[in-house]
């Protein structure tokens, strides 16, 4: 009988990763340092802004991660470091979405999207049919009528519906579109309330 | 607006993954950086995900799409959403076609098979106009209701003549003895439910075609061809009256008839007007109504819809579908069921196949 795999042990920021990192940022150790803070105190106040929780431990985890994955990608990478941290702290930002207390560190060199590793569980086609038509049902009347006229064309007959919703309703067609794509998310997020709560029980 | 068009492409190409490593790192630091980008890329992911769950990628596109996109699981979560919010409106598109195509069946202007198509027309007519002008909108919805109810004030004068000659009718003989659904639907000229069961007394038996005219120009009343836009060629009458005698028979799920005179086929005189197909149900789930599909050769010739079940002391559960006589050839038919839920989910049942003898 095999072992079970050891435990998966949390990469932790070395002096030596610290280092490359400010390095990275500039040559000049002074100017690196004034860099690196800079970093830190927009992706705070971009974190805060978010309504995020723990903005400082957002923060941390977004440097923590860039200096991990740097040795794989310095080499490639050729544009300027700041837009990488905040690629980073996208990617952060959409695993404290779904995972807000348990955030874990990517397998990859780059913020890949499989670091956002998670059970699929909207695989059983018959409950997640079930759990959208509830959803759909549990949505207001006027959200519930623009996710069931938005989405029902596709093609030119789409953009033409589009149009008239946007005009009976008074507003723009972009703002048409946001509001479906919001009512959607939503509709998204009970979804997977459901099904969870339907696979628990 | 011609900016927003380029973020759109940017942010597909960025989806489809065909951004160099740097031009992404630009798209991601603009998503956490400016949070109506963000929601604009949501709505990029969201409009991409239909157009794949509808087949209207191009073929490279949909590569990119399956190599790249859907590597993420999550992004195959918000395929599945998709597909099922596809499903669940196609279902919602079909229960609300179905909804109103009896009422349009009765009209002489949708006779011959042209039914849905004419609905589809007026509601898109109908929308295209709400779209534009509010009020004008608003008229043709009072008007539509108006003519919902004259229709409705029709068919509920229809059913009354339907079930009134029998009431009325002075036969001088007695009528038959109450009779099961086995016994033959055309044997003594009585329809087999005329005295008993749930809709017994809609079921014109006995009176063999000689129901009294009741409108102006000598159309018969209650006759369901005659409604239609006149009957079809190769069903006529045998004494120059319209046909009035509703004959019932018992489908079993997957083939056979009781009822019929040879055990597999719904015969049917030139007198008959309206065929009952009684559908027994094997899965008794938690619908509160049906739909049914009557197919030939693999085409729809109608579907009903709003069936309720009732309950048949012999049977159990069963659906109860009314066909016009002038509507059945002689061939075979296949009658699909599908159970609709009070939430609208939609479930296929069992179908039932017969065929049609014309005598």
């Amino acid at each position: 009988m095999k072992d079970p795999p050891p435990p998966k042990q949390e990469w932790a920021l070395t002096g030596e990763a610290f280092e490359r990192l400010l390095s990275w940022l500039d040559p000049d150790r002074e100017r690196a340092g004034v860099r690196y803070e800079e970093i830190r105190a927009r992706l705070i106040a971009r974190f805060t802004r978010l309504r995020c929780v723990e903005p400082e431990d957002l923060a941390n985890k977004t440097i923590d991660r860039v200096a991990q994955i740097l040795p794989k990608v310095i080499d490639r990478y050729k544009g300027r470091p700041e837009p990488y941290f905040y690629s980073v702290a996208y990617f952060i930002y959409e695993e404290y979405l779904k995972k807000p207390t348990d955030l874990t560190l990517p397998e990859t060199d780059l913020p890949q999207p499989d670091s956002l590793k998670s059970p699929e569980l909207l695989d059983n086609e018959e409950l997640l049919d079930s759990c959208l038509s509830k959803c759909v049902q549990s949505l207001s009347g006027p959200s519930r009528e623009i996710i069931l006229h938005y989405y029902r064309c596709q093609g030119r007959e789409k953009i033409r519906l589009h149009k008239e919703m946007a005009e009976r309703l008074g507003i723009k067609l972009e703002n048409l579109r946001l509001k479906a794509q919001r009512i959607r998310a939503s509709l998204r997020g009970c979804i997977t309330d459901c099904v969870k709560s339907s696979s628990v029980t | 607006m011609k900016e927003q068009l380029v973020e759109e492409t940017e942010l597909r190409r960025y989806l489809l993954g065909e951004l160099t490593l740097e031009e992404r790192v630009l798209v991601e630091e603009r998503m956490f950086l400016d949070s109506a980008y963000m929601q604009l890329a949501r709505a990029v992911k969201d409009g991409l995900v239909d157009e794949y769950a509808h087949q209207d990628l191009t073929p490279a596109e949909r590569e990119q799409f399956e190599s790249h996109f859907l590597a993420r699981p999550e992004h195959r979560d918000d395929l599945r959403i998709a597909q099922a919010l596809k499903r669940y409106l196609a279902s919602e598109a079909a229960s609300a076609e179905a909804a109103t195509a009896p009422s349009v069946a009765v009209s002489p202007a949708a006779s011959g098979g042209n039914a849905r198509p004419f609905t589809k027309r007026v509601r898109e007519f109908l929308s295209s106009l709400f779209g534009r002008r509010a009020i004008l909108g608003l008229s043709f919805a009072a008007a539509l209701i108006i003519l919902s109810v004259i229709t409705w004030l029709a068919v509920g004068s229809w059913r009354l003549q339907e079930i009134r000659p029998p009431l009325q009718a002075q036969d001088p003989t007695p009528p038959p003895p109450a009779q099961g659904p086995q016994q033959p639907p055309e044997s003594a000229g009585a329809a087999p439910d005329n005295s008993r069961g749930p809709g017994g007394g809609e079921v014109a038996g006995g009176q063999d075609g000689v129901r009294p005219s009741t409108t102006p120009g000598g159309r018969p009343g209650g006759d369901p061809a005659g409604r239609q836009g006149g009957r079809q060629q190769g069903t006529p009458p045998p004494t120059g009256q319209t046909p009035t005698r509703v004959v019932a028979f018992v489908l079993l799920p997957g083939g056979g008839v009781r009822g019929g005179e040879r055990g597999e086929s719904v015969s049917v005189a030139a007198d008959v007007g309206t065929v009952v197909l009684r559908l027994p149900l094997v899965d008794e789930g938690d619908y509160s109504h049906y739909r049914a599909t009557l197919e030939t050769r693999g085409r729809l010739a109608r579907a009903f819809d709003r069936l309720p079940a009732e309950v048949d002391p012999e049977l159990g559960s069963v659906v109860q579908v009314r066909v016009p006589a002038d509507l059945l050839r002689g061939r075979r038919y296949q009658v699909k069921l599908t159970g609709i839920t009070a939430d609208g989910r939609t479930r296929n049942l069992p179908s039932y196949t017969f065929a049609v003898e014309r005598r």
